[in-house]
């Protein structure tokens, strides 16, 4: 029952854009204080589930990420419902989602002791690494042009600037505003550039608002969708856990990761950013199962992996549980109940998706003169609950405009919004590691798994500025 | 006057009356729900010892107390809209020491004045810190890890939850104390700072007494010291600073709550008293201190001379580091 509620709750909260699951969890956890603590974090994990699936929701209908993680979701999946397909988009995310919740799970239950030592080992040096791969994913989501995306991509960079200097304290940038001291929001940017962006594009757009109207027959995913997708769920599935173990940005990660690695095995990649299922299947598998991993080093380590668990750490300690090492040994009931109840979060949200997505979809029968009014209203009050201030619906305005020029003139959003989430944290972890190092280089090469990364990274770097050199000079 | 208009005239000076009163009176007060600004994002310690306290004032106002969270920029945001809204005792603005003794030094322009925007009323519980060692860190007391430091200046690193943070600024007084030089490893938060000292990629860190018990009972952290007075009842075999041989290097946080500055003083002293009670009550001492705090409620004028002391000393070391904000 309390699944159910919660799933529910959860999907209905995050589908607004804006309220992802961090800030979802936080609105609802006060609801579960006056229950017992099972019902009360069962109710929570499904809350979680729900609010994952919600912020889908939005990426595939409206283009609109509802959170980081599901940003790439957008690139296939909106792309796919102008086709007439959000309803095999929304299925495909919701399987794949619950085969990577309930490996995941399994995961969880028999390899936690060692994924957390493999957790301890990433030090600032691997977590910079890591970041450097997943940043040189831009040229997989730039489309034809490399250099637009690594263009977009220093936007986001110079924009993951902002605010104070982690290690000196120095303001940067903030021209004296308060609300620019922690740095630029990912949120409302990325509501702004894609949902909003869209909106501005759209009405230019008519045969856009046409082609969503032809086909509405497909509800749900196809054998040869499932086909398709398949391998795509599976190797997102076991990326997405290894990643998520990972504590910092492990679903967001994961799911671009996820996508690039899809592109690349892709038989006709060429696919990919115009409606490709794979593209969906992957990434959502990918932050599913990181969302999963996350529990790894809060129930092992008593530390959490991510911004919700820290806030379902936070609903523990309120039922007087300890986190730590000991909370396995002193409270096993509990923790096996919260693994349970993930489990039974990602069973109810298959039941409930799959019984609602015809529902969802019918809301893009609505015409495009009221649906268009409605997203904008969605990106508003979206923008404005992330923290509550009216800055932020000014920021997410200022990149509506930014975004449509950037579709019009071809240049990734994805990049920009994956740069302004990975900037800040790799640029910690850089310094943090030549601090340790006395500011040497070395650091990130006598370091095994940094050196492989590292290599990883600039080999991604290198490979494609190469070909792209190749055919400049073969064109002369 | 027509009837409408003696109607109207008389609802006006009626409603002015009525709100006048409801206003002003600390015997109605309060007489509809009471919100507690949290500038802190929800799940936090700040967080759960306001919304522990703010639960019990609920059940002896019979109104609700809201936690409301508007979390950013150290505090400031929150504070801020604590600063701006309406003096009647209806808002009322949760603290901790960063916000009324740190920011003031550490962010030169504040939207507000922190010496006139605010009235004290009381302390709700203090957090003492732990200063805690990677297990594959040699040192295993204080007095070993001084003895490392000062046979190698800035050789060791500690980890903090960020630039001028508490914890942060808890270490350099304990380097002042101690006359070692340390190296900063500033993290984002506390958790990922606690991660990577268990993995020992950093030696040291200072952390809460509720963040760190759990880690050093399970044997993954070891505990130097605590920062406070007396030693925790969380962790009854780590020693004080004091006991280790290190003066005057006692620190931590608190939480207290305030409100805007043109509050009725009426009204205060009845949240003053009503805080205390709360405070004493056995079930909230109990989930206090299962949090790792000690649970303590003060007079305004005590609470106004601790938030003056800790922001001399902080000040004092923020300036002599030439410390700037995160």
């Amino acid at each position: 029952m309390m699944a159910v509620a919660g799933v529910l709750v959860g999907m209905l909260i995050g589908a607004l854009p804006g309220v992802g699951p961090p800030s979802g969890v936080a609105l609802l956890l006060p609801l579960t204080f006056g229950m017992e603590p099972t019902s009360g974090i069962i109710m929570l994990a499904a809350m979680y589930a729900g609010t994952m699936y919600g912020g889908t929701i939005t990426s595939v209908l409206i283009n609109t990420p509802g959170e980081s993680a599901s940003v790439v979701t957008c690139l296939d999946g909106y792309q796919m419902a102008l086709q007439g397909r959000a309803g095999p988009a929304l299925g495909i995310a919701a399987i794949g989602s619950f085969i990577a919740g309930t490996i995941g799970v399994v995961l969880l239950m028999l390899v936690s002791p060692l994924l957390a030592r493999w957790a301890l080992s990433f030090g600032p040096p691997e977590t910079f690494a890591l970041m450097l791969v997943g940043l040189t994913t831009v040229t997989m989501l730039a489309g034809e042009d490399p250099l637009k995306g690594y263009i977009s991509m220093v936007l986001g960079l110079m924009l993951a600037m902002v605010g104070f200097d982690i290690i000196s304290g120095d303001a940067r940038y903030g021209f004296g505003v308060p609300e620019l001291m922690d740095g630029v929001d990912f949120l409302p940017v990325a509501i702004g550039l894609f949902g909003l962006g869209e909106v501005l594009a759209g009405a230019e757009d008519k045969t856009a608002q046409m082609k969503i109207r032809l086909r509405l027959r497909e509800v749900l995913p196809s054998l040869a969708d499932w086909g398709q997708s398949k391998w795509a769920i599976a190797r997102g599935t076991v990326l997405g856990f290894l990643v998520g173990v990972l504590p910092g940005a492990g679903p967001t990660v994961a799911s671009f990761l996820s996508y690039t690695v899809e592109k690349k095995v892709s038989k006709t990649p060429e696919r990919f950013g115009k409606g490709a299922i794979e593209g969906v299947a992957a990434p959502e598998s990918a932050n599913n199962a990181a969302a999963t991993a996350a529990m790894v080093p809060m129930l092992t380590l008593g530390i959490p992996g991510s911004a919700t668990t820290a806030i379902m750490l936070g609903g523990l300690m309120m039922w007087g549980l300890r986190p730590g090492p000991l909370l396995f040994e002193k409270n096993p009931q509990f923790v096996w109940g919260l693994i349970a109840s993930q489990y039974i979060a990602n069973v109810m949200l298959l039941i409930a998706s799959t019984a609602l997505i015809p529902l969802f979809v019918r809301a893009l029968r609505i015409p495009y003169s009221i649906l268009m009014p409605l997203i904008i209203l969605f990106c508003v009050t979206g923008a404005y609950s992330l923290k509550n201030n009216l800055f932020d619906v000014g920021q997410m305005l200022v990149f509506g405009v930014i975004g449509y020029f950037m579709k019009k003139l071809g240049y990734s959003p994805a990049a920009l919004v994956l740069a302004l989430v990975l900037g800040p944290l790799a640029e910690r972890a850089l310094r943090q590691s030549l601090i340790i190092s006395d500011a040497g280089l070395g650091i990130f090469f006598t370091r095994p798994i940094s050196a492989v990364l590292m290599v990883l990274a600039l080999a991604a770097i290198a490979v494609p500025l190469a070909k792209w050199g190749r055919t400049l000079l073969s064109r002369t | 006057m027509s009837t409408l208009t003696r109607l109207f005239a008389a609802t006006v000076v009626f409603s002015f009356f009525s709100s006048l009163h409801m206003g002003s009176s600390a015997q109605t007060y309060p007489a509809k729900p009471v919100t507690f600004i949290v500038p802190f994002p929800p799940g936090g310690g700040t967080d759960i010892s306001a919304r522990t306290v703010a639960a019990k004032l609920t059940q002896k106002w019979g109104q609700s107390v809201i936690a409301e969270n508007r979390a950013g920029a150290a505090g400031i945001l929150g504070a801020d809209a604590a600063a701006k809204a309406r003096p009647d005792g209806y808002t009322l603005l949760i603290v901790n020491v960063g916000v009324t003794s740190i920011n003031p030094t550490l962010y030169p322009k504040l939207p507000y004045d922190p010496d006139k925007a605010f009235a004290p009323i009381s302390l709700l519980c203090e957090l003492p810190f732990v200063l805690m060692a990677s297990p594959s860190f040699k040192p295993n007391s204080v007095k070993e890890l001084v003895a490392l430091a000062k046979a190698n200046p800035d050789k060791v690193t500690f980890a903090s939850s960020g630039q001028g943070g508490s914890p942060h600024l808890t270490a350099e007084i304990f380097q002042l104390a101690t006359g070692t030089r340390l190296t900063h490893v500033p993290y984002k938060g506390g958790g990922p700072a606690m991660t990577d000292l268990m993995a020992g990629h950093v030696d040291l860190l200072f952390a809460s007494v509720l963040e760190g018990s759990g880690h050093i009972k399970a044997g993954k952290l070891k505990g130097l010291a605590v920062t406070h007075a007396k030693r925790s009842p969380a962790l009854p075999d780590v020693p004080t600073l004091a006991e280790a041989g290190v003066k005057d290097a006692e620190s931590g946080s608190w939480i207290a709550l305030l409100a805007p500055a043109a509050t009725p003083s009426a009204i205060i002293d009845k949240v003053t008293a009503d805080v205390k009670e709360a405070v004493s009550a056995p079930d909230v001492r109990e989930k206090l201190i299962a949090q790792g705090a000690v649970p303590q409620a003060s007079t305004p004028k005590e609470l106004q001379a601790l938030i003056d002391k800790d922001r001399s000393r902080y000040g004092r070391i923020i300036r002599e580091k030439g410390l700037k904000p995160e």
